[in-house]
């Protein structure tokens, strides 16, 4: 008996009853999702502290001076940088929606091209967007690259059970832990998830952190993170492109990934200040671009077509060109009619 | 339900037959077999985006699939599902050589790895080269895993002539 006749008794042997909790998977790695375009939507309006929002449409409220709640966010700024952070966490990510701004910072990786899972993350969210574990519904705790403790096969009893408990306040404002009953990477203990603050009145944001090395007082980190966060700043994101977006949508997210010299930028514009999904959802107009250090998906992505010149990429709508100016640059648009992605395409701009 | 859940659980239902029989040669246990693909599917949806975009979404999440598979032995979660720890040479017990093999001892006396390189190379049918990009070694380690793999399950089924 041969090798693959081996495996082909193994392979024809039924499979019992059993399987996959494709709700379990969705609901966990929605937990685990950094970068989600945005909790549920409000209105318009800017960042307290002084920050105005630089909203390419009409002229929006003046911010007043003091803590304000925000009803919106620049998705093209940066409004909060982290102070202290854990040595080590180089990495960093921005990623803005209209209704929530967050930065991520994590341990570089080794590869030049490839951007690590954060393990620190701070969402500030608009007022009225609910603390929830959603709040930018985005965190990756990045529990999986440690060496797993405890049972696999079982499931940690109490696993998917979560608590709220006063927390000290955050720069004076009042603050509250999320507590996850029962981790599994964590020999089933408890662990400290999240500090969750209400920054202005109304306005909360949300710290995460994943995976720490033994004997970390998770509780101090976070405080000490959250408390020396700048905030109320305005600068904008260096995007490494210049797009002509198609009539009636602007931006409303993006998102950066640095890591020493490499970064990926990625604009999504839209209809309204919705989050993406919900664009995706009513079948409203859609456009994204997004560039990356080259041949940095190319293990993955192989060109199938040629545009302008170019070794390019088109499936599902999307359109990716290799090794523009040293990028790979993706676009897609949706609701605009035939054609669009590839004029969106033709009006991306890299400078240098 | 979003877009993303959308496609993901569409995938994942149509996928799940073949993800659970190729974790299941990988680890020899259905229990088991299930928990490395819940795992890989939880990991598969936060990295949807760019799974979607690949050239073979099936190559791209087979790749996960291993790559948890991998990763879980150096856990030490190894040790609970070993069939056997060494496989004496020649002849186990009677020299009948109608009796049946243990087809799935067999297969789970060979070391992960290898025995990985042998499910990617004559289940799923990857060439060296492709084997090589899933297991994130070169093409040459691929020829010795697989080699090794073979003398193991061949010690792992022999019998006394």
């Amino acid at each position: 008996m041969d090798v693959r006749e081996v495996i082909e008794v193994l392979a024809r042997e039924p499979q019992p009853a059993g399987g996959v909790d494709v709700r379990a998977a969705v609901k966990v790695g929605r937990r685990r999702l950094w970068w989600r375009r945005g909790a549920a939507g409000a209105g318009v309006l800017a960042l307290g502290g002084g920050l105005v929002v630089g909203w390419p449409g009409p002229a929006r409220e003046e911010v007043p001076a003091g803590p304000v709640a925000p009803k919106a966010f620049d998705p093209l700024v940066r409004h909060v940088e982290f102070g202290w952070v854990p040595a080590g966490m180089g990495a960093r990510v921005v990623d803005n929606g209209t209704t929530y701004t967050s930065i991520a910072a994590g341990k570089p990786s080794k590869g030049k091209r490839s951007f690590p899972s954060a393990m620190l993350s701070v969402v500030f969210g608009a007022e009225g967007v609910p603390a929830d574990n959603e709040l930018g519904d985005s965190v990756s705790m990045v529990w999986s690259t440690k060496p797993l403790e405890g049972p696999l096969a079982e499931k940690c009893p109490g696993e998917d059970d979560e608590k709220l408990s006063g927390a000290p306040p955050v720069n004076g404002r009042r603050a509250l832990w999320r507590i996850y009953a029962a981790v599994p990477v964590a020999g089933c203990r408890p662990v400290v998830a999240a500090l969750h603050w209400e920054y202005a009145k109304g306005a909360w944001a949300t710290l995460r952190m994943g995976d720490m090395p033994k004997g970390t007082d998770r509780k101090a980190v976070m405080l000490r993170v959250a408390r020396t966060l700048r905030t109320g700043l305005s600068v904008p994101v260096a995007v490494p492109f210049q797009v002509k977006w198609p009539e009636g949508v602007r931006p409303i997210s993006l998102r950066e990934q640095r890591q020493g010299p490499n970064r990926e930028v990625e604009v999504e514009a839209g209809e309204h200040h919705w989050p993406v999904e919900s664009h995706v959802r009513r079948g409203q107009k859609y456009c994204s671009v997004s560039a990356g250090p080259s041949a940095y998906r190319e293990r993955w992505l192989t060109p199938n077509t040629m545009f302008d010149g170019r070794p390019a990429r088109r499936k599902d709508g999307l359109l990716t060109v290799f090794g523009v100016k040293g990028f790979d640059v993706e676009a897609t648009c949706e609701g605009l009619g035939g054609g669009a992605t590839d004029r969106l395409m033709r009006s991306v701009g890299i400078p240098g | 339900m979003s877009r993303r859940e959308r496609e993901f659980t569409a995938y994942v239902a149509e996928r799940q037959v073949w993800l659970r029989r190729v974790a299941y040669l990988l680890c020899g246990d259905w229990h088991r077999a299930d928990d490395l693909v819940q795992a890989t599917v939880t990991q598969l949806f936060v990295k949807w985006r760019q799974a979607r975009a690949a050239d073979n979404v099936d190559a791209y999440v087979r790749t996960m699939l291993v790559r948890v598979y991998l990763g879980e032995q150096r856990g030490g979660w190894m040790a609970r599902v070993r069939v056997t720890a060494d496989v004496p040479d020649g002849a186990v017990g009677a020299r009948d050589v109608e009796a049946a093999i243990d087809v799935r001892a067999a297969l789970g006396a060979v070391p992960p790895r290898q025995r990985a390189a042998l499910v990617l190379r004559y289940y799923c049918d990857l060439t060296n080269e492709q084997a090589a990009e899933v297991l994130g070694c070169s093409a040459g380690t691929v020829k010795s895993q697989t080699s090794r793999g073979l003398v193991a399950l061949r010690r792992a089924m022999a019998v006394e002539a």
